[in-house]
């Protein structure tokens, strides 16, 4: 399991760059979308967007580079290499929750207003939204691949923040403790359900 | 004693069938693959690794189940498969990184060293090189874990003819632990006819046979006939035929009962491509 999380790891290391520009966009725009409307809205979007983008991708680059195919040629077992991937997945959203939070704490700083406990919370919770998407992907794109599996779990994620954006009070992603127990409830039945279809294929 | 027995092997796809297959990969040997393109050796090596599971049959490893010990099984054989698998960001150090972590008798010391006998510059990404390049790292990384049994799928595609002849020596020297085989498909059966012990002919997913290389060429043979003496050899006494400019060309299984039956004929020793080509055309 170790050496699947590094080569993903690996992977992210090379593409830093592209990695390191779309976080600074993401401070950048999450600073000035504060300023403007005194939320961190926008940037919890775009936070979404990365953390399951990212996850996504090492689909495609175990795809395009035959990994995909030739990886059971090593000593590992299906539930092992599908592991390993939400393993990966949830790195990644561990790296973005501690992100926004320092960028949360920053923003009290420079401004010097309190954010209060509520948005706090409500920014959790948004945050939470990554492995819930990634819950939501990971068995789609196990199921279709990487190339059908990015463009279905996409649709869906685009038409639930198009729902959300505009139905939804951003009071209501409040977390608690509540969600997070189901959240993890979910994440785990997504990582049965990846495993079952990674062994029937 | 059998590194890998293959009993009544066979796998079923719409557009391919791999008949029941049963052969052995003997300890301390080098089997040899041929066959054409499509013939149905990348998927009988699949087979052993489960890469492909299988239609019907059993497949052994050191006498262990294919598919109920896998991952134990995966443990003790390298394999190089007929392109690249790592991502071409990754360096040949990256690929250390990884495939140390997932085999327990990585040995890093001889990883190295043989990317040093190969020329293989350790810190730079993998889609700066060349095909044969390529290649050397899957054949590094296949020979540092202490693997039992190699299976190579066109190892020698894309390498030139010195790093083939080095690769033809690091297998002589790795099957000289008794203990060790290899199993190797080729198109370059002048580099089978050179390190196998055994051949194996593989034609449209049936195996026509899995012999000693040494007695296979000794028993084959090629005999031309003018077109007048062509019509008088039974077709049950030959494989197949080629006209050229001059007569006739067969191919036989046996040359010296052939010569026994058909005296004065003119033969000659069949290469392992003859064989192939010859076989093709049936």
């Amino acid at each position: 399991m170790i050496g699947l999380l590094w080569k993903d790891i690996l992977y992210l290391k090379k593409i830093w760059k592209v990695f390191l520009f779309l976080n600074l966009c993401f401070v950048a725009f999450g600073c000035l979308s504060y300023l403007k409307n005194k939320n961190f809205l926008d940037m919890s979007y775009i936070i979404l967007i990365l953390g399951e983008s990212f996850a996504m991708l090492a689909f495609e680059y175990d795809h395009n580079s035959k990994w995909k195919e030739y990886q059971y040629a090593f000593p590992v077992s299906k539930k092992t290499v599908v592991c390993s991937r939400y393993l990966f997945g949830f790195i990644i959203f561990g790296f973005y929750f501690f992100s926004s939070l320092v960028g949360i704490l920053l923003s009290d700083v420079i401004t010097r207003e309190s954010i209060g406990q509520e948005w706090i919370l409500t920014q959790i919770g948004i945050i939470c939204f990554i492995p819930m998407m990634q819950a939501v992907a990971f068995p789609i794109l196990y199921y279709f691949g990487s190339k059908k599996g990015i463009l279905y779990s996409d649709t869906i994620f685009i038409v639930m923040m198009f729902y959300f954006g505009k139905n939804a009070n951003m009071l209501d992603f409040h977390f608690t403790a509540t969600k997070a127990v189901l959240l993890l409830l979910f994440y785990l039945c997504s990582l049965i359900l990846s495993i079952k279809i990674e062994q029937r294929s | 004693m059998n590194s890998i027995l293959w009993e009544k092997a066979e796998k079923k796809f719409d557009l391919f069938h791999l008949y029941p297959t049963s052969m052995q990969l003997e300890q301390g040997s080098i089997m040899g693959l041929i066959g054409e393109n499509g013939s149905g050796k990348t998927t009988l090596i699949k087979l052993v690794l489960n890469l492909l599971p299988l239609t019907a049959g059993k497949i052994t490893v050191f006498g262990l189940d294919s598919v109920q010990k896998e991952t134990e099984i995966k443990q003790k054989i390298g394999f190089v498969p007929d392109e690249n698998i790592f991502y071409d960001l990754f360096t040949p150090h990256d690929v250390n990184k990884i495939t140390s972590k997932l085999y327990r008798n990585w040995q890093e010391k001889t990883f190295f060293q043989y990317l040093e006998k190969f020329q293989i510059p350790k810190n730079q990404p993998i889609k700066s090189f060349s095909m044969g390049m390529k290649k050397k790292v899957a054949i590094t990384s296949a020979l540092s874990h202490e693997a039992e049994i190699l299976l190579l799928d066109e190892p020698m595609n894309g390498l030139d003819p010195v790093a083939r002849a080095e690769v033809r020596d690091i297998l002589q020297e790795f099957v000289e632990v008794e203990s060790h085989s290899v199993l190797l498909s080729s198109h370059i059966t002048e580099d089978l006819e050179k390190i196998s012990d055994y051949i194996t002919l593989i034609e449209k997913g049936r195996m026509i046979f899995s012999e000693n290389k040494d007695e296979l060429l000794q028993s084959y043979g090629i005999a031309s006939f003018s077109k007048a003496d062509f019509q008088e050899i039974s077709p049950k006494d030959y494989i197949s035929y080629r006209e050229n400019a001059f007569g006739y060309q067969i191919l036989v299984q046996d040359k010296k009962e052939f010569l026994r039956k058909y005296d004065g004929a003119l033969m000659d020793n069949a290469s392992l491509e003859e064989i192939m080509v010859f076989y093709h055309r049936r």
